[in-house]
């Protein structure tokens, strides 16, 4: 039996292919990482990724592969430090250079492959194409309908207006 | 069916918006109704404090001399202020003018007033038409605003 580092699996997307991995790589999803520990014998069968096209699992792959050697998510000790800043590391935010669409599908995909890292990376990176916008260029950026009567923008503007912003 | 940001779960977007100070969230509130919805659900305040740095209280005063309430970030003494100054600590006015400052650490103090000088203090919660206001003649002490509060 080989080592764990050299072992292979192999993920089937949604869409049916398989992608051959490392199981390093791929334990870095908890999801995955439970399956194979539930399943025993990693890589006789194929595991499926039912909610993740191909195109989204290599692309969360490749950012597994680049992270494989991160130190295992502490238990709570980061929970507060990591949420404190918006910074990203120079390779995730490349990483993240991507469209939209692609930028939310990777943030469902680590959200239910369970890879917390990857997803902190993804909504910061939403965070950060947010912050210091207007409500109009926030709607514009993400393609998002304004559902508000002029009542209750009025009504709003009104809540807000004690403390209104810049 | 292409993903946006309207694919994401109601938690997903949670976790997003606690990234964001209290500038981001108020635009926010102003987006559409989902976004106005989220950040004014009554668990948001909590998710919301636990995890955003507080912003400029670290440029202020130890946190350890304060117990800190995420309330007083956003301390108001009159209309007109701009908030970006307001918003780091309790500040106080003079009469008939409208200068803002920090207070210095040794005016931190859960007994001391503010100063006589300060008469009424007024404390927003963020994204919330809600805030309430503490009127002294004699100043303000932090231990009664955290009362009102």
């Amino acid at each position: 039996m080989s080592s764990t580092d050299e072992q292979k699996i192999i993920l089937v997307s949604s869409d049916g292919v398989n992608i051959e991995t490392a199981r390093i790589i791929a334990e870095r999803s908890m999801l995955i990482k439970n399956m194979i520990d539930d399943l025993g014998n990693p890589g006789e069968e194929p595991i499926p990724i039912m909610n993740v096209s191909e195109a989204v699992l290599r692309k969360v792959l490749e950012w597994c592969d680049h992270h494989k050697k991160d130190a295992p998510p502490e238990k709570d000790e980061d929970a507060e430090s990591r949420k404190k800043t918006t910074d990203i590391e120079e390779w995730d935010q490349k990483f993240m250079q991507v469209d939209q669409e692609m930028l939310f599908e990777i943030i469902l995909a680590a959200n239910y492959m369970d890879i917390k890292a990857l997803l902190d990376v993804g909504c910061k990176t939403v965070a950060n194409m947010i912050k210091g916008k207007s409500p109009e260029e926030i709607r514009k950026t993400f393609n998002i309908q304004n559902d508000f009567t002029p009542e209750e923008e009025e009504q709003i503007r009104r809540e807000n207006e004690w403390a209104e912003d810049r | 069916m292409a993903a946006t940001i309207n694919s994401l779960p109601i938690e997903l977007l949670f976790e997003i918006f606690s990234y964001l100070d209290y500038f981001g969230l108020k635009g926010c509130t102003r987006v559409n109704k989902a976004f106005n919805a989220i950040i004014k659900h009554s668990n948001f305040d909590k998710t919301l404090f636990r995890s955003t740095k507080i912003l400029g209280i670290d440029d202020c005063v130890e946190k350890a001399d304060f117990a800190f309430h995420p309330a007083l970030q956003y301390i108001y003494y009159q209309a007109g202020l701009r908030p970006e100054m307001a918003f780091l600590m309790p500040a106080y006015v003079r009469e008939n003018d409208h200068r803002v400052r920090c207070l210095l650490d040794q005016e931190v103090s859960n007994e001391q007033a503010t100063s006589p000088a300060v008469s009424f203090v007024r404390v927003g919660l963020p994204c919330s038409p809600k805030y309430i206001e503490v009127r002294n003649i004699n100043g303000i002490s932090i231990r009664q605003l955290y009362q009102a509060l």
